[in-house]
């Protein structure tokens, strides 16, 4: 595995995830299928909670001013800390992670992208709800309203993310890795 | 034994599933809510519709059961002056015009035709002599006429229920256009609409068909026989997105829902 100093290396593969992680999320796409949790936990991962944490902001701040969906507005607060949550998930994941190929992780990628991404979702709703809430909706019918509408949509954004999570979170840190430290494990 | 790690993962995966399905619950309450509301809205306009429908089919049953009396004395009558049916008919047409105000006064068609009809038969009031080919004419046409009215009277009844939503443009062919979205009577004319958004003067031409409505003025604006500028009307095409010319009186043009309308005053022939 990778040391803790950064290293050119390191610099350089967070900048092209950050771009790679902008260039998908910008690309029109079907709604909340998208790639940027899985980017953002494994640089977690790899890179520790805070590096996570950051690189998940930043990748929503940019997103919430360019994404094809709109300028995300007040919810972009809520987007930037519900991905963050997913980078630093990423950096504590890491210190009860087990040896990368054994079945355990292999399932529990899948459960843990599904769970990181309701909360994700969660938090999201609620800034819709506050959202509502200033324009005059009682704040309790604006958080049901949110959370019940926003429903579709989240189980579009877990399935899609359990399976991302649990196809490509393995071979992307195996590869990572790789680049990182050169250690062939 | 369980793994407490197994454990915490199948945990984390039935608040998930919780999760979600909690929040489908609240989805499926909140749109069960929604459709009851809009059942209920639908449910009174159509209780609305279906007692007005009845309302109205009583006063015309009314109406039709005193011309059937005067028909049947018509008919059984052997003289050659009639004019002893005279009042009686000018007491069922007064009848006719307080049971139907509205609805005659909202249509100028139906305006004229029963002034016609009123005219006709105060004409006939004061001759001594009344012939069958005098009476016989004004005594079919009250029949037509209650058709039409209760016609439209049932169409305003569906318009006071339900609404449609058209544009309407008006070009005073001096770089003034106003636009308006107006939501009104299925139904209703071009005529209608005009007279709902602007201040109008019309002439009435009985024998001009279809539609009888000249347009005189629309607000303030009226013809230029010097410069030779009138006002016309068109309607959208969105199958070959252009305006296409009115070629019919504007009180007989039907609006259509999301339809888009323009007067323009300019001189024939310009585009």
């Amino acid at each position: 595995m990778r040391n803790n100093n950064f290293n050119e290396a390191s610099i350089t593969l967070i900048s092209v995830l950050t771009a790679l992680c902008l260039a998908i999320q910008l690309t029109p796409r079907p709604p909340n299928v998208e790639f940027t949790s899985l980017f953002t936990f494994t640089v977690g991962f790899i890179f520790g909670s805070i590096v996570g944490g950051f690189f998940g902001g930043f990748v929503m701040f940019v997103n919430g001013f360019l994404s094809p969906w709109g300028f995300a507005g007040l919810n972009m607060p809520f987007q930037m800390a519900g991905m963050s949550l997913m980078g630093f998930a990423g950096g504590i994941y890491r210190k009860f992670a087990r040896e990368f190929a054994s079945s355990n992780f292999l399932m529990e990628a899948p459960i843990l992208g599904a769970f990181l991404t309701t909360l994700y979702d969660l938090i999201t709703n609620f800034g819709v709800a506050v959202l509502y809430y200033i324009t005059g909706t009682p704040f309790s019918l604006a958080l049901l309203t949110a959370l019940a509408y926003g429903t579709p949509f989240s189980i579009i954004h877990v399935l899609s993310n359990a399976a991302v999570f649990g196809t490509l979170f393995f071979p992307l840190i195996k590869s990572v890795n790789i680049l990182v430290d050169g250690d062939n494990k | 034994m369980i793994e407490k790690r197994a454990l915490i993962i199948a945990t984390l995966a039935t608040l998930v599933w919780a999760s979600i399905a909690t929040g489908f619950a609240a989805y499926y309450y909140l749109e069960m809510v929604r459709y009851q509301k809009e059942s209920n809205v639908n449910r009174q306009l159509l209780l609305g519709v279906a007692n007005g429908y009845k309302e109205a089919l009583g006063r015309q049953d009314l109406l039709l059961r005193d011309y059937n009396d005067l028909l049947g004395e018509y008919y059984m009558f052997t003289e050659e002056n009639y004019s002893i049916f005279v009042e009686k008919y000018v007491q069922l047409l007064s009848n006719l015009g307080n049971n139907y105000t509205a609805t005659i006064n909202g249509s100028p068609e139906l305006k004229e035709a029963y002034e016609n009809l009123m005219n006709a038969i105060q004409n006939l009031k004061g001759q001594n002599i009344v012939t069958k080919d005098e009476f016989e004419p004004l005594l079919m046409e009250f029949n037509r006429l209650l058709k039409s009215i209760v016609a439209k009277e049932l169409e305003n009844l569906i318009g006071e229920n339900t609404t449609i939503k058209v544009n309407l443009c008006i070009d005073y062919g001096n770089g003034t256009v106003r636009w308006y979205n107006v939501s009104t009577s299925p139904g209703a004319s071009l005529f209608e609409l005009t007279n709902q958004v602007a201040k109008i003067e019309y002439e009435y031409y009985q024998k001009m068909e279809p539609g009888h409505v000249l347009m005189k003025t629309i607000n303030g604006v009226a013809p230029s026989p010097a410069e030779g500028k009138y006002w016309f009307w068109y309607y959208w095409d969105e199958n070959s997105n252009q305006w296409v010319f009115g070629q019919v009186g504007c009180d007989a043009w039907t609006l259509r829902d999301n339809g888009t309308y323009r007067w323009i005053y300019k001189v024939w022939g310009d585009s």
